[in-house]
């Protein structure tokens, strides 16, 4: 896998790879849905670009579309109208060729399983060739030697999601979805568990799709954070986080991530906010 | 824990006591008119006719329900799997799932009668085991389909995601998740098919052996008290082996639930 715009780059020139074809491509998404005989609008013309291998959160209050975005892109739900590409390949595509990576908010763990047979599961569904060395090391990447053996019952909700982050990265996903995946979480194991996602993430690099309403953790982890605001479902504004990487706990506390946090509450917050109802 | 269990022993004990005796002062007293056996006239019946008996009789309509639940408990599987794998011929696979409920199982007897061969003696009443079938059908179809639709959703879309096809999310998921849901429609039907063996002996008039044969031959010779042994022994039988898959369920939940010991 060779990626230009590699965490390390700085994540400036998001542009440019717009024109290539690689990269995230949403174009003039609407997603519509029929309830019982009333229409109702999720999402409309949501058009979004981002480079390979870059970092994108989804930041808005529920019920913005955020979400929807994401199941689209996960072929888990089809557009009403509109274009959802990642490297030129639709969501059928991507699943096709087990591009795809997945965590959601809830760590969706089969508890029948071990912690290590619950990592296999994309295999075993692919019908590819488990990597044993791979389930190894995400295991040690997660932090969860030991528990190898263990049900999804005995472990902490931090530790559940852990074990979900790793399943999302066992089949080396070009595309990782990670729909709040830290959201059911305190605040405390959440923080913690972003850094851990953040170093995860510079070892393992994938173009990344966040669905978020933490505006911290979008910031700190994001190279674009996109503002949404609900009823319709919309796109209001795309920040570029100029925030050099690596990144650090300590960059929380500059000027530069809190004028951006301002700015992102602004959006959200302020007169005619996203959130503002 | 201990005291728990030992508390369950005392109120069973007690209860099946109570009910004893009310049965035999009822017996023996206000309902002296009707012809109820009181338990020692019951208790005589067994003696006289000897547990071979009883074995004999028990062992064909048994045979007939086990055979008749079979096939029931595996066509009302196949069913809730094919309703799972291609969901657009749910409303008309439920609709004849309906229709075997509704219609009552005293219009089957004759048109199978009829149907099938006259049992030899000794042998199996094969209306008897397809009103077991039916009996079993519907109950473990619609709990069945409720125990794979249980499955958390979000599994399901992780198994999607990664490529995985109806029948995979089947497989990987709703199957070993519907387990405690699918044991529990399973030891409802044992009793259900056992009831259900009985009715097509009822009305089976060319079986010699079995329990419905002895039913009838006890209203015959208004031997009330071989009727009430036979209840009992109907009772004792359904009862077991409703007992026996619960057990089985019960050792399979924890593990379908990831619930440690």
């Amino acid at each position: 896998m060779t990626i230009d715009a590699t965490p390390a780059g700085g994540g400036i020139s998001l542009a440019g790879g717009a024109a290539a074809g690689t990269g995230l491509h949403i174009q003039d998404l609407s997603k519509t849905f029929t309830v019982g005989r009333k229409e109702v609008v999720a999402l409309e013309g949501a058009t979004l670009h981002t480079d390979k291998g870059s970092f994108l959160s989804l930041l808005g209050p529920s019920g913005c579309g955020k979400s929807t975005i994401l199941r689209i892109l996960a072929g888990l739900e089809t557009a009403t109208s509109g274009r959802a590409v990642v490297d030129g390949k639709s969501p059928a595509e991507l699943r096709r060729a087990h591009e795809l990576g997945i965590a959601f908010q809830d760590a969706a763990l089969l508890p029948w399983r071990s912690v290590e047979s619950n990592i296999r599961l994309p295999f075993q569904v692919s019908g590819e060739k488990a990597d044993d060395a791979l389930v190894k090391e995400l295991i040690h990447l997660v932090g969860l030697e030991g528990f190898e053996k263990a049900k999804p019952s005995q472990l902490s909700g931090g530790m559940r999601q852990r074990v979900s982050i790793a399943r999302s990265l066992v089949v080396k996903p070009s595309v990782l979805l990670l729909d709040e995946p830290f959201g059911a979480l305190d605040d405390m194991t959440r923080q913690r568990l972003n850094l851990e996602l953040l170093r995860i993430w510079t070892e393992k690099p994938a173009t990344t799709l966040m669905v978020t309403h933490g505006i911290s953790e979008a910031i700190f982890l994001s190279d674009k954070v996109a503002v949404m605001s609900p009823r319709p479902g919309r796109i209001k504004e795309v920040i570029d986080v100029d925030l050099p990487r690596p990144r650090t706990p300590e960059m929380m506390r500059t000027p530069e991530f809190h004028a951006l946090h301002d700015h992102a509450s602004e959006l959200l917050f302020g007169a005619g906010g996203a959130a503002v109802d | 824990m201990g005291s728990e269990r030992s508390r369950t022993i005392l109120i069973g004990t007690v209860g099946a006591v109570a009910t004893i005796a009310i049965w035999w002062i009822a017996a023996a007293t206000v309902l002296s008119a009707f012809q109820i056996p009181t338990p020692p006239e019951v208790i005589d019946v067994f003696r006289e006719r000897g547990f071979d008996y009883y074995q004999r009789v028990f062992s064909i309509t048994l045979k007939e329900s086990a055979q008749g639940y079979v096939v029931g408990v595996t066509l009302a599987l196949a069913t809730a799997m094919i309703v799972l794998l291609v969901p657009v011929i749910e409303p008309i696979v439920m609709q004849f799932a309906v229709i075997t409920y509704c219609l009552p199982i005293v219009v089957l007897a004759p048109i199978l009668i009829t149907v099938h061969e006259i049992p030899e003696v000794g042998g199996l009443s094969p209306t008897a085991i397809d009103l077991a079938a039916v009996s079993v059908f519907f109950t473990t179809v619609v709990g069945a389909v409720l125990g794979f639709r249980a499955a958390d959703p979000a599994t399901l879309d992780v198994v999607g995601v990664y490529g995985g096809s109806r029948f995979q999310q089947f497989r990987r998921v709703r199957l070993v998740s519907a387990m405690p849901a699918l044991f529990s429609t399973l030891q409802i039907a044992a009793p259900a098919a056992f009831l259900g063996a009985l009715l097509g002996e009822y009305f089976d008039r060319h079986l010699e052996v079995g329990v419905g044969p002895s039913l009838i031959l006890s209203q015959n010779n208004r031997e009330t008290a071989l009727a009430w042994s036979l209840g009992i022994g109907c009772a004792v039988v359904s009862g077991f082996a409703y007992l026996v898959l619960g057990l089985i369920g019960r050792s399979i939940a924890p593990w379908s639930t990831g619930v440690a010991k």
